[in-house]
């Protein structure tokens, strides 16, 4: 069973949220400071919002959440190393591979 | 320390007031170099005299204050880099503090402050510092650009040493100078486990708030030392100098001279990275991606990606629904 964020090592709370919108959810929660190890490309710390309650669910309704959603718009620290000290652009590329929903062939 | 400490006086208030920084480093610097042993056991100031550890033949700078009166010292140059001894190549990024608008008086200054902890960096500087540490430490560099600001990376010193982290130094060269000679501190001279941070690596390139005038100039503190012996002489108003020579307890990339080289390409490569979506849990168009939120025990974590939010949330072990929408 998927346990969740509990909180345990390391993260330190630093305020809470409520109905903060995002992804289509509504959500009310704690955030932390935590670290957040993204793939293999890089480990960081970050203020990570842990939803203690949702209020809506207007996208994935009936559909799993995974274990959260990382926040990956323009100011988000995913960027962070990929800037142009020149150019001031992070640049990135999205390929996804035909996924065949209505049969396995 | 300054001309008119009552210090002089105790000293029989010579006409050449005399006094050196000679110091050890606090931190083992092994994180950089694994068989460092440092040359002296402890950091000593002479008053009155020079170490006799240094001698004029070695190479050093010597220079003196821009402006009679002031401690203030002209920077030349002040770059954040790398020189390859063997290809015999150097590059450097401008950190200087020149724009004029911003830091007036101060523009392109600097001062020697042993009660200053690390690299002071006015808010402009910094921030580009910011994002120079970022894509040399693939971003796993957090800075924190307000009063008391330092950078912090997410594992300890010794991580990064395979990564060629503490290749990177400071290209320094001050005006005012009677020597051509520049000098280079290496990174890992502002870098220690910090207590304060749980024992990860700092970077103690310090944020400097430039909306006060004593914070608009580069500040080289204490840990700028444990690299640079100094000896400063005062003479008379118009007399100060400082000499700065390689501490004999310095990594080996530590330099003073006049050494030239070409300019390389950038060392300041954007990584390239592929996130490759995470088969196991893909659902029906939905792709997810493999990530670890400090906080959740389970393995084989998985999350969505979000280009509208800059925010990361994770569902809390408690998280309830209210009204589902």
């Amino acid at each position: 069973m998927e346990r969740g964020f509990d909180g345990s090592y390391l993260p330190q709370q630093v305020g809470t949220f409520s109905y903060s919108k995002t992804g289509g959810f509504i959500v009310s929660g704690t955030s932390y400071t935590s670290e957040l190890c993204f793939g293999d490309i890089n480990c960081k710390f970050v203020t990570v919002y842990g939803v203690d309650q949702v209020s809506a669910d207007n996208w994935l309704y009936d559909t799993n959440g995974a274990y959260g959603i990382i926040g990956a718009g323009p100011r988000s620290h995913i960027w962070e190393g990929f800037v142009d000290n020149e150019t001031k652009k992070a640049s990135y590329s999205i390929e996804l591979a035909r996924v065949h929903i209505f049969s396995s062939s | 320390m300054g001309r008119n400490s009552p210090i002089w006086k105790i000293l029989g208030s010579p006409t050449t007031m005399e006094y050196d920084i000679y110091m050890t480093n606090f931190n083992s610097w092994t994180f950089a170099k694994p068989d460092y042993v440092a040359s002296t056991p402890r950091s000593v100031m002479n008053v009155g005299t020079f170490s006799t550890d240094y001698t004029s033949s070695m190479s050093s700078s010597t220079f003196a204050p821009r402006d009679v009166s002031t401690y203030l010292f002209e920077l030349l140059e002040f770059g954040f880099g790398k020189t390859d001894e063997t290809a015999q190549t150097e590059y450097y990024e401008d950190l200087k503090n020149t724009d004029d608008a911003a830091y007036g008086f101060w523009a392109n200054s600097t001062s020697l402050a042993l009660n200053f902890r690390g690299l002071g960096l006015p808010s402009i500087e910094f921030k580009k510092f910011m994002n120079l540490l970022s894509i040399i430490s693939k971003g796993e560099s957090t800075c924190i650009a307000a009063k008391s600001g330092y950078c912090v990376l997410s594992d300890t010193c010794d991580a990064y040493y395979a990564t060629g982290l503490w290749d990177y130094d400071f290209k320094i060269n001050f005006g005012h100078a009677s020597t051509e000679n520049y000098i280079r501190v290496p990174l890992a001279s502002f870098a220690a486990n910090s207590d304060a941070e749980g024992g990860l690596c700092a970077i103690f390139v310090e944020f400097l708030d430039d909306r006060f005038d004593d914070s608009k100039t580069i500040i080289f503190g204490g840990m700028f030392f444990q690299s640079i012996y100094a000896q400063y002489t005062m003479a008379g108003v118009n007399a100060v100098s400082v000499t700065l020579f390689e501490n004999l307890n310095a990594l080996p990339q530590t330099y003073v001279g006049s050494k030239t080289y070409a300019t390389s390409e950038s060392v300041f490569k954007i990584p390239t990275a592929v996130l490759n979506s995470y088969a196991l849990t893909d659902r029906n168009g939905l792709p997810s991606f493999a990530a670890s939120v400090a906080g959740i025990t389970d393995y084989n974590q998985y999350f969505y990606l979000d280009f509208g939010s800059s925010h990361t949330y994770v569902w809390s072990t408690t998280c309830e629904t209210t009204s589902i929408g």
